[in-house]
């Protein structure tokens, strides 16, 4: 998968289009699509959202779940997705900023296997003199945002940390008559932790927006009920 | 009847490591600064160098520096920090069939089951697998050049048991960082010059070269080697134990790496020389090498050919600090109210990395234990004299059982340690009793000692010690039992050797991202 990403360059790709039909085959196999904090109150009206760490780096990374193991995504099918609400990321692909080998310098990566690029169909990138398209650009203000956004995850979760608010939690999956299956690895916010913290440090965390996202974070949890039965209904 | 004195305010002479991690260990539990705390403040010579040695450790520094507060990946990034799994031992028996002798002495205990399989492993003759490698899989992890643990797990826990290699100046200036701003602990350059003390034998004043003077109600002597306090002063005897552990002198040098992306050790290696050995720590921008030897048994210029000999080229354009070793422990630690932590209370050679631990066990005890009021000093002192005596001779014995129970036939120096006039009168009955007997918990029940049966079954079978149990338990070996678990150790050694990250891949992790707290 990850062969297929390549920086956007006018020379190799000023052919390509990009049908901006919606389709979202390519996160068919995706338990865990990352989220950030501007997203959590949609993001939890749908999905568990729960906190797992990099497995690179070791860092708290805010992800919704979208299956109850590795590689299922009871949401995409063929295709199309199941859901109210569409996770920023995947609506970003096939692009994408990534950071350059030698450099700390981001650049804006396209998925050259993606069932929405195409040769004939679609917005084009670049125009004839190889300059980016206002589609391309609007793309690449989107991807911007959205790693700005993930920065202030990030710091979300230090908050968190901070405040020692992070626990992790088993999750306990029961599916029909099936034996109660568990997942391990994944920190949700401690609630009683929460409930026992100062008036100060609450209205601090609500001022900045904090609180909010917690609560969306505590109340996503419900959600499991709904992997569970896509998970029986397959 | 007047109300016993409080006691409100400890000074802690010296600011090497053992200064700084007793300032750490009082003030932690002593909360100076709170209303009905105690006031911790510890004095250092400007001019008076640390001794700047002292990169080993155990994993007992763990629960150490978490009870403390100190962050993992901060030690890490700050102390040129590296884990250390295990020391391995090489060349402390002589060569068979020309193959250089070497064994891990582990920091993971095997797994709980092991023991009715011990019986087992003794009773083989032939081509038996290493010790260490039959009863633990850290050794492969270690061989593998794998790190302790992964990036994900948080800070302080890991897949195997591990301590660290550290630069311990740098490692000095973290607990000192720690010790004053989050623990509260004032700190006062000052060369002390003269000591007062009472006519009943306490310490009741320190004057400096400057003509300032430093009251307290109890001193904690961490002078270094000097012991200021405790020996200088108090004059307490010191107990030579040069008579069982020879080695008296410490050539000391730092390497750079050849190249920046070398691989890092995640042992200390210890490689026996004929009047001493070797340690090989590495750090994450060097490494820290000495020779340990016995100026009895050999010259300096010959110590020294030992040490050229083992670096190799890298030997030229190094300087060599030569660092004088005294064995041995004063008679009391503790008189009146002098307590005396680090060097100040004595030495044995680094071979265990002991050095710290004791230290850190003191440290603790005495912070935990700490007299309320002046009533309280002599029963505290008593049974802290009493506890790290005891802690003191078994540390000495586990030194020693290293070099007595090997085959070198060599060298003077070896020949004498084998000699069992050299042992003390525990270890020989020890030795005696582990040559018919399985070593079990019965040896270690009453030791509060920092090494345990586990501890001693890798150094012990790792040098091929022979223990014949009688007849009627040797036929209750149960091989195909045993052979099972065996398997199932190398099944886990396989799967963990591949699972972790490369030692020093994993560092520069941690140098980027950090370790998470959960
Ligand atoms: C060769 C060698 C190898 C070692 N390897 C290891 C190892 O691998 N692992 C391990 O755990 N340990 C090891 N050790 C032991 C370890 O180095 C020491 O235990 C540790 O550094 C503690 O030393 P210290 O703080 O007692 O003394 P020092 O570091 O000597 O500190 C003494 C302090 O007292 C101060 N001071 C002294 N006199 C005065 C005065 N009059 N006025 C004011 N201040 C004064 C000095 O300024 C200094 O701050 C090794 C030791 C040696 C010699």
């Amino acid at each position: 998968m990850t062969q297929s990403i390549a920086a956007l360059n006018p020379a190799r790709h000023g052919k390509l289009h990009v049908v901006t039909q919606r389709d979202f085959s390519h996160a068919s196999e995706d338990q865990l699509v990352p989220v950030v904090v501007q997203e959590c109150v949609d993001a939890a009206t749908e999905f568990p959202l729960v906190f797992v760490k990099n497995a690179q780096t070791g860092e708290f990374t805010l992800v919704a779940m979208m299956g109850l193991q590795p590689q299922q995504n009871l949401y995409c099918g063929q295709g199309d997705i199941q859901a109210n609400y569409v996770p920023q990321v995947l609506r970003l692909h096939p692009f994408s900023l990534r950071p350059s080998e030698q450099a700390e310098q981001l650049m804006l990566c396209i998925d050259e296997q993606s069932n929405c690029v195409s040769e004939e169909h679609g917005q084009a990138l670049f125009d004839e003199q190889g300059n980016k398209t206002a589609f391309l650009q609007a793309q690449s203000d989107a991807c911007m945002q959205f790693i700005e956004h993930q920065q202030i995850t990030r710091q979300f979760a230090q908050l968190l940390l901070q405040h020692n608010l992070l626990t992790a939690q088993r999750l306990t999956i029961r599916l029909g008559d099936e034996q109660p299956r568990t997942i391990d690895g994944v920190y949700i916010i401690d609630q009683k932790r929460l409930s026992e913290l100062d008036a100060e440090t609450l209205a601090t965390l609500n001022r900045n927006g904090a609180l909010q996202v917690i609560h969306a974070q505590l109340l996503s949890l419900k959600q499991l009920n709904r992997l569970s039965k896509r998970a029986s209904q397959r | 009847m007047e109300t016993p004195k409080k006691i409100s305010s400890v000074i802690v002479l010296g600011g090497g490591t053992a200064g700084w991690l007793t300032a750490n260990h009082l003030a932690k539990k002593l909360q100076p600064g709170t209303a009905n705390g105690v006031c911790v403040t510890l004095i250092e010579s400007p001019d008076i160098p640390t001794i700047g040695v002292g990169e080993g450790t155990v994993p007992a520094i763990r629960d150490t520096l978490k009870y403390l507060g100190i962050s993992e990946t901060e030690l890490l990034r700050e102390c040129d920090a590296t884990f250390k799994q295990s020391i391995e031992f090489i060349n402390w028996m002589a060569p068979s069939d020309r193959q250089t002798h070497r064994y891990h002495h582990v920091f993971d205990y095997p797994p709980a089951e092991y023991a009715p399989h011990l019986l087992d492993w003794v009773m083989q003759k032939e081509q038996k697998p290493d010790f260490a490698n039959a009863f633990s899989y850290q050794q492969a992890v270690i061989e593998a050049g794998k790190a302790p643990k992964g990036i994900t797990h948080p800070e302080y826990e890991g897949v195997c048991n591990y301590a660290y290699h550290f630069d311990a100046a740098k490692f000095g200036q973290l607990l000192a960082r720690h010790a004053r701003t989050n623990l509260g602990v004032k700190h006062i350059q000052a060369n002390i010059s003269r000591v007062d003390t009472d006519e009943a034998g306490n310490i009741c004043c320190l004057h400096s070269d400057q003509g300032q003077q430093f009251v307290a109600d109890l001193f904690v002597d961490c002078s270094g080697a000097n012991s200021t306090l405790l020996g200088q002063t108090l004059n307490v005897p010191f107990i030579s134990k040069k008579a069982h552990i020879f080695t008296d002198t410490a050539l000391a040098v730092q390497v750079p790496y050849t190249d920046p992306q070398q691989p890092i050790a995640c042992s200390t290696l210890a490689t026996a020389q004929q009047a001493g050995w070797i340690w090989d720590i590495g750090l994450t921008t060097r490494r820290g090498v000495g020779l340990v030897y016995a100026s009895d048994f050999q010259t300096e210029q010959s110590a020294l050919d030992d040490l050229q000999r083992y670096l190799g080229t890298d030997a030229d354009a190094l300087t060599v600090r030569k660092i004088p070793m005294r064995t041995g422990y004063y008679e009391r630690f503790w008189q009146g109210n002098c307590v005396a932590v680090g060097m100040s209370q004595g030495f044995v050679e680094p071979l265990e990395a002991t050095g710290l631990l004791l230290f850190d066990v003191s440290a603790r005890m005495l912070a935990e234990q700490f007299p309320v009021t002046h009533q309280d000093i002599c029963r505290c002192a008593a049974r802290y004299n009493k506890k790290l005596r005891y802690a003191w001779d078994r540390v000495l014995d586990f030194v020693k059982l290293h070099y007595c129970i090997s085959n070198r036939r060599d060298s003077e120096f070896w020949l004498a340690h084998q000699d069992s006039n050299t042992w003390s009168a525990t270890l020989e009955e020890d030795i005696q009793h582990w040559q018919r007997h399985l070593p079990s918990q019965y040896d270690f029940t009453d030791r509060a000692s920092v090494f345990n049966l586990e501890n001693h079954l890798y150094v012990l079978y790792g040098m091929q010690f022979n223990t014949m149990p009688a007849a009627f338990l040797q036929q209750q070996a149960d091989h195909t039992q045993a052979q099972q678990f065996y398997r199932r150790i190398a099944d886990y050694a396989q799967q963990a050797a591949k699972q972790l990250p490369e030692h020093r891949d994993l560092l520069q992790r941690i140098a980027r991202f950090g370790l998470q707290p959960l």
